[in-house]
Order: structure tokens, then sequence, then C-alpha cells
């Protein structure tokens, strides 16, 4: 358990440190650059924040009004059979559609049961190992006038069941 | 589609809202949620433009290049039927690289750079090539090393180990990813005799 926390928590300092370094090592002018990338990151984060208003509007008040737990116990019985909390079954779901829309459901999930809680970290990883499918396939697919993806979508969602399956195990072990 | 669950949750949420608790209580929902989502961004502001500032300097510096070179003998796995010297196979690297460091926005221009090269290359018209399915299926199973905005999130809510989550992401994005990598190349085989 140990050595997980360590290699969890070491990760983002080591990535940091390394990336520095070698910029020293090749000569960039590192304040520059890291000011080009600030500046994109903020402007990243902004121009998500209208698709957030607009999506956590709508899980704020979904939520407030009981209809999600409705939803939960219709789907509850199937989601146990493969081992899956069913308050997450929503968050699959938006995730295959929206990015933005996942982080706005994630916050309703980290409120109502904490980050800590096994749901809470069910969620953070299986956001973490799972990209938008049908934004990113239209994307791609439309940049190059594919209209037959053949078994793109199949596979895509079965990666992301599989996913969702090891999320819910891996934060049931650590 | 991402219409129809917006609509749906703000109009059944807004009529259930104000049948089992009242008018206050929908309206105040609403504009709870509006106001969470603009915390949230300037929550998330610092932390990510310090990382996209960190992740720049990986790519000015070559630190991209050098990690897209690294992954060629994989790539070559994943799409024997793109030539290693065509600029597809170039992006491809570089869409994988940059995806493995969390630069979305450096992996999608190439991601579709090599959507352009394949289509050259194999002729495509209408139907997707088989580099096409590999290359979207392992973009959406996502390959990143730090799931850095999460962690933003776990922060915000006063998670006690924000980065507990990393190795569990990283062992979870790993069979995500072999899981579309098999499904991928048994269906090839049917496809593509």
């Amino acid at each position: 358990m140990n050595i997980i926390d360590s290699i969890s928590s070491g990760l983002m300092p080591v990535v940091v440190i390394s990336v520095i370094a070698y910029g020293l090592i090749k000569k960039v002018s590192l304040m520059d650059s890291f000011t080009k990338g600030a500046k994109k990151g903020l402007i990243t984060v902004f121009n998500i924040l209208p698709a957030l208003t607009a999506l956590m509007c709508a899980s704020s008040v979904f939520v407030k009004s009981d209809l999600s737990s409705v939803i939960e116990e219709i789907i509850s019985p199937i989601a146990s059979v493969f081992g899956f909390p069913a308050e997450l079954v929503p968050l699959l779901v938006v995730k295959m559609f929206s990015s933005s829309a996942a982080t706005g459901l994630i916050t309703e999930i980290f409120s109502s049961f904490g980050p800590d809680s096994y749901i809470g970290r069910t969620a953070s990883i299986m956001l973490a190992c799972t990209e938008t499918v049908f934004y990113t396939m239209s994307v791609y697919f439309n940049s190059v006038n594919v209209k037959n993806t053949l078994y793109t979508l199949r596979c895509c969602i079965f990666s992301i069941l599989c996913g969702a399956m090891a999320s819910a195990f891996l934060a049931g072990v650590m | 589609m991402l219409d129809f669950i917006w609509s749906f949750a703000i109009i059944a949420g807004t009529v259930t809202c104000f049948i089992t608790h009242g008018p206050q209580e929908a309206a105040g929902a609403i504009t709870d949620g509006a106001a969470s989502a603009v915390e949230l961004c300037i929550f998330m502001a610092g932390t990510m433009s310090f990382w996209s500032g960190i992740m720049n300097i990986a790519q000015e510096s070559g630190l991209i290049d050098n990690l897209s070179r690294r992954i060629q003998p994989v790539m070559r796995f994943l799409f024997p039927d793109v030539p290693t010297e065509s600029a597809a196979f170039k992006y491809i690297c570089v869409n994988m690289a940059a995806n493995f460091m969390g630069l979305g926005w450096a992996a999608t221009p190439a991601g579709l750079m090599a959507m352009g090269e394949l289509k050259k290359i194999h002729n495509v018209t209408n139907t997707a090539s088989r580099a096409m399915c590999m290359l979207i299926a392992v973009n959406v199973s996502s390959v990143q090393l730090l799931p850095v905005n999460i962690i933003i999130m776990r922060q915000k809510y006063l998670s006690a180990a924000p980065f507990d989550i990393v190795f569990p992401s990283i062992i979870a994005t790993s069979i995500s990813t072999f899981a579309a990598v098999a499904a991928v190349k048994m269906c090839e085989r049917r496809y593509f005799k």
C-alpha cells in the first residue's frame, strides 16, 4: 500500500523536475516557454466554462430533484451483475459524450459521497482511464470525410466498459 | 444526443424539484450549479496553467519528439500497414506521445494530421482504413500518465489523498488500452483478410 501511495504522489513532482532538467540541458528559455504554455492552459480552462455552466446547472437541478436516485434504482440490478456501482452509471454514459459534462457530474458525486469514498475513487479512476468516444470519433472521422467507421465504435465501447470495471475493482482493493 | 440529455435533465429536474421542494429550491439549484461552475474553473486555473507551462517546456525542449521516437517499436506493431518513414507514422507517434503526457492541444492536431496522411496513403474514400480505426480506439482508451484535472477536482473537494488514484489509474488505463487493441486486432482479422 505504501509503495502504491509513494508512486502515486511522487509521479507528478518527478515529471516536473525531469521536464525542467531536460529543458535546462537542451538550453530552452524556460520562463518564456513556461509562460506561453501557462497561457494556453488558462485559455483552455476558461474555454470550457460556458459548457461547464450549462452542464453543472443541469446536473445540480437533476440531483436536487431526486430523479437521479429513481434512475439509479432502475439501473442498479443490471450494474450490480458486473460489480459496478449504479451511482456511477450516469457518469459513465455522460463521459462518452462530453468531458466537461463528466466534470460537472463528478463534482456532484464528490460532494455527495466524498472523493475518498469507494464511489469517489471509482469515479476518479474511471474518468482518468477513458476518453469521450462520440466526440473523438466525430472529430477524427469528419476531418477526413469518412462515413463508414466499421468496427471502431464497438471496440471503443468495449474498451470503456473494461476500463470502468477495472476502475471499480481497483478502487476496491487500493 | 447531448442536447437531448441536457434538456431532459433541466426540464425534468426543474419540474420535479418544483413539485417536491417548491419554486425557491428549484431556482436555487440552477443558480447553485452556475456558481459552482465558475468556482471550479477558478480553482482549476492555477494548477492547469502550471501544468500546461511545464508541458510546453517538454514540447519546446524536444522531450515529446524524443518520446515519440522511443515508442516507434510499439507503433510498428499497432500499425503494421503504415510505412515507418511516412509522415503519417511520425504524426501517429507524436499523437501518442502527447496523449501520454496529457498534452491535449498537441495530441489532437497531430492526430488529425495523421488521419489526413492515412487517407492519402491508403486511398480512403468513404470507409475507414484499418490504421484509422486503431488510431481512434487507442486515443479513446486514453494512455495518459497523470490525470491532472481529476487530481485538481479531488483537491477541490478536500480529498485526504488527492494523488491516491494515480497508480490505479495507470493500471486501469493500461487495461482499457489493452482491451481496445485486442478488440481492434480481432475485428481486423474479420474485415481485412
